[in-house]
């Protein structure tokens, strides 16, 4: 990951304090040092490790410790969090090398240890505690079942006890989902007959705070939700199915997608709403109502584009053609509208609602515009003009669905202004993500198609804008062997792992604009959403 | 043709213990075979590879030591390959002494290849008939005992960076081709067979799956051979107590009403 590279670089301090006694007094000392701070949840590896920075320069003498101090800080931030969590929904993890070395007499599977409570060591007596409690938890021999385990997204909540070397290897995947975690640090890292302090577990696992302020949204909970709104049933209720051009809109809206907006739209709303009242017909309107818009671009773009295939499936101008797919997409256009103003929602609300709709409307109109028109001339765009057909294009579907979440839920002006910035740069990684794709898979390659907006395209065509000008003649011309070439072309010149790069700076741009968010609930889905939406690329 | 036997001590290890070391190396001098004695293997293959060349300088070899599979890798991994040499593998715990009087051996001179660091020479081989070079073993190591070279291969590169007991990447190889010659279960030491899951043989899988974790976790803890919770365990203790003092009078009831319905108690406490 991008931000450990830079994290090797600089080497910090790796000891732990040998005694209760002396680390007790460092986490004191850290806590008072974050408690004015005001830090929300999650932090960022850099941010972490700056503040750390920050606090070794006022207590150079703990100089040596600070990796510790970065667990602690990340510690005493999620601590509130995690106080909140049922303790039937939190996990501890222990390590292995707890155990006694030659004595315990424990199987492992694929977890980690099953630990059969001999004595030998104090694994028995801290996980006897924390099950009594209702924990689960796990004996795990190194980090590779804790990462699947982490990276699986259902995890709600980690105590972890480990060396420091393993908190630096789990802490970018517990970040990527926002799991809310509290490290504990093992004396030594010699991975064998490990100690820890025993008080600050018992301190820390029974910990509770019954507000219920904090929420975890469970997602493929959300999005079973969502499932339901797009049935046979429920679009038949909602739009009638009196005659045929209206079967055909509901079956189109019914079929195939991933409803990723509807998602976003829900989830962001039922965070914003913790404990308060939901009114689910709103909501499901509202949600519907993005992805007729949504629909009705695809209608048309496939048109446009001369797509014949959609889902796997025949795209709607060739079930039918182009008049009748014209007309869906206008309906569906209608349809959206028509749940806006059928959704419910107070005056003020409903205004902004139209506002951020037709401004969605205008924006991808103008990307694809913009695109529509290049196909006139010859010269590729520059990365800048990209970029921008990529804002207008892409980055909408995200904004309008976020912001009707916000405005659904009373979300504020300010929460409404992270999420235009956040949405712009989530579009643009999103749609280099899809580009790099395009270029990843082999058997994409054929279907390069030189005149499309691309990143990679447009890198290569400012580095050798004679090469790409032929390159686009001959794909004018029908070559198809230029794709090919194309593709080669880019891997050699490094044009892929340029646009990598691209794409890990518009993620990185989106989750620093929500260091602004001061809901750990938003902040956190806001988290998660993008680690879904932007898939790690593997390295 | 005569063979070269070569006898390997263990000595930072316990793999093999001192007593059969000895058995095996007096059973040797009764019947006149000369012999090399290699203090330690795994520490000499890493620390003074040159010293096994010698290997190469005998057409047929024996080596008496641990599984003859981790034997070979190690070998392997001084740059002693089975194909320049052949050398017959024996374990000191399986045989029987009697095997040497079949044997076709050189007669006298000792030898010794010293090992005298003080490294426990812990450290896993890789057994590339196996190998896929996944890379899972690089990849779940946090002291970058493996690396990959230039032709693509995983290979041991720091083998004194792993730590000593900790056998954990060899449990992650979906291959099992990773060795540690030390350690006390097949087939991680190299032997043949099946890497022993006790339960929840399938728990990666069912979290793969989306599978809702925290139930996956609830049943592994259900199928788990130890059911009891602390305060259970109190429980009984506190009932053992009971047992074996006589000053409540509400246990000198139960202790009769225990020797009414059941007069041969096993818990002594009669």
């Amino acid at each position: 990951m991008f931000l450990e590279e830079g994290f090797k670089e600089i080497i910090l301090g790796n000891d732990v304090p040998q005694s209760a006694d002396e680390l007790k007094k460092l986490r004191q000392l850290v806590e008072e040092y974050v408690s004015d701070k005001q830090l929300i949840p999650p932090l960022q590896f850099d941010e972490v490790i700056k503040i750390s920075a920050d606090f070794i320069i006022e207590f150079s003498e703990y100089k040596q410790y600070q990796k510790l101090i970065a667990v602690l800080i990340n510690n005493n931030v999620w601590q509130p969090i995690v106080e909140k969590i049922p303790y039937n929904r939190r996990i501890l993890l222990l390590p292995k090398c707890l155990r006694h070395s030659t004595n315990c007499p424990a199987k492992i599977d694929e977890l980690g240890l099953l630990c059969e409570q001999c004595g030998n060591c104090m694994i028995d007596e801290i996980i006897t505690s924390a099950e009594e409690l209702g924990y689960h938890s796990i004996v795990s021999e190194g980090t590779g079942a804790v990462s699947l385990l982490l990276s699986s997204g259902q995890i709600e909540c980690v105590i972890g006890v480990g060396c420091l070397d393993s908190f630096e290897r789990s802490f970018p995947l517990s970040v990527k989902e926002a799991i809310p975690s509290v490290g504990i640090p093992l004396f030594n890292s010699d991975c064998k007959d490990s100690s820890v302090d025993k008080e600050w577990i018992n301190e820390m696992l029974p910990l509770k705070n019954s507000s219920k302020e904090y929420i975890r949204i469970n997602l493929e909970d959300v999005r079973k939700e969502v499932q339901t709104w797009f049935s046979t049933e429920n679009l038949q209720k909602i739009f009638g199915v009196e005659n045929e051009s209206l079967r055909i809109a509901n079956k189109w809206l019914e079929t195939g997608g991933k409803r990723w907006r509807p998602l976003i739209m829900a989830s962001l709303y039922k965070s914003i709403n913790v404990n308060k009242d939901i009114n689910n017909d709103s909501l499901m309107k509202l949600a519907i109502s993005i992805e007729c818009f949504h629909k009705a671009s695809l209608v048309h773009d496939d048109i446009a584009d001369d797509d014949s295939e959609r889902y796997n499936k025949p795209a709607l101008h060739e079930e039918y053609d182009i008049s009748i797919a014209l007309n869906t997409g206008d309906l569906l256009v209608a349809y959206g509208y028509q749940l806006i103003s059928e959704s419910g929602v107070n005056p003020e609300q409903m205004t902004k609602l139209l506002a951020v709709a037709s401004k969605g409307h205008r924006d991808l109109c103008v990307g694809q515009g913009q695109e529509l028109l290049l196909r006139r001339q010859p010269n590729t765009l520059s990365v800048d003009e990209t970029i921008e057909i990529f804002s207008n294009k892409t980055s909408p579907a995200f904004e309008v669905a976020l912001k009707f979440g916000a405005i659904a839920a009373n979300g504020d002006e300010k929460l409404l202004e992270i999420l235009e910035k956040y949405s712009a740069a989530l579009g643009i990684a999103y749609q280099i993500q899809d580009d790099l794709d395009d270029f990843n898979q082999e058997s994409n390659i054929n279907d390069i198609n030189a005149l499309r907006p691309s990143v990679v395209l447009a890198i290569l065509g400012e580095k050798s804008p004679k090469k790409m000008q032929s390159f686009v003649k001959r794909h004018q011309r029908g070559d198809i062997s230029s794709a090919p070439e194309l593709y080669l072309w880019a891997k050699k010149e490094g044009a892929i792992t340029e646009a990598q790069k691209m794409l890990l700076e518009y993620r990185q741009q989106a989750l620093n604009i929500l260091d602004q968010l001061k809901d750990p609930n938003i902040k956190i889905l806001l988290y998660r959403l993008l680690n879904r939406i932007i898939v790690e690329l593997p390295q | 043709m005569q063979k070269q036997v070569f006898i390997c001590g263990c000595k930072s290890g316990a793999k093999i213990s001192k007593d059969r070391v000895e058995k095996w190396k007096s059973t040797l001098d009764e019947n006149k075979i000369g012999y090399t004695l290699i203090e330690d293997l795994c520490g000499v293959a890493v620390k003074n590879p040159d010293a096994l060349l010698v290997f190469k300088e005998h057409e047929e070899s024996i080596l008496l030591g641990c599984q003859s599979r981790a034997m070979e890798h190690i070998l392997a991994k001084a740059g002693i390959r089975a194909c320049c040499t052949n050398i017959e593998k024996y374990h000191m715990d399986n045989e029987c002494a009697c095997i040497v009087s079949d044997w076709d051996c050189k007669e006298g001179k000792k030898n010794t290849i010293e090992y005298n660091d003080d490294w426990v020479s812990w450290y896993p081989v890789i057994d590339y008939l196996r190998c896929s070079s996944c890379g899972k073993c690089k990849e779940f190591c946090l002291f970058s005992v493996y690396k990959t070279d230039d032709f693509g291969n995983v290979i041991v590169d720091k083998p004194e960076n792993c730590k000593d007991m900790c056998p954990a990447c060899a449990r992650t190889c979906p291959e099992q081709a990773i060795i540690f010659s030390k350690f006390k279960e097949s087939p991680i030491d190299g032997g043949e067979g099946e890497m022993e899951v006790q339960s929840s043989q399938d728990v990666i899988a069912q979290i793969q799956k989306n599978e809702d974790v925290y139930k996956i976790l609830a049943d592994r803890r259900k199928s788990s051979k130890i059911p009891l919770l602390k305060n259970q365990e109190k429980l009984a203790e506190q009932e053992r107590a009971c047992c074996s003092t006589n000053t409540d009078e509400k246990v000198e009831k139960q202790k009769e009403e225990i020797k009414e319905d059941n007069s041969d108690c096993a818990c002594n406490c009669c």
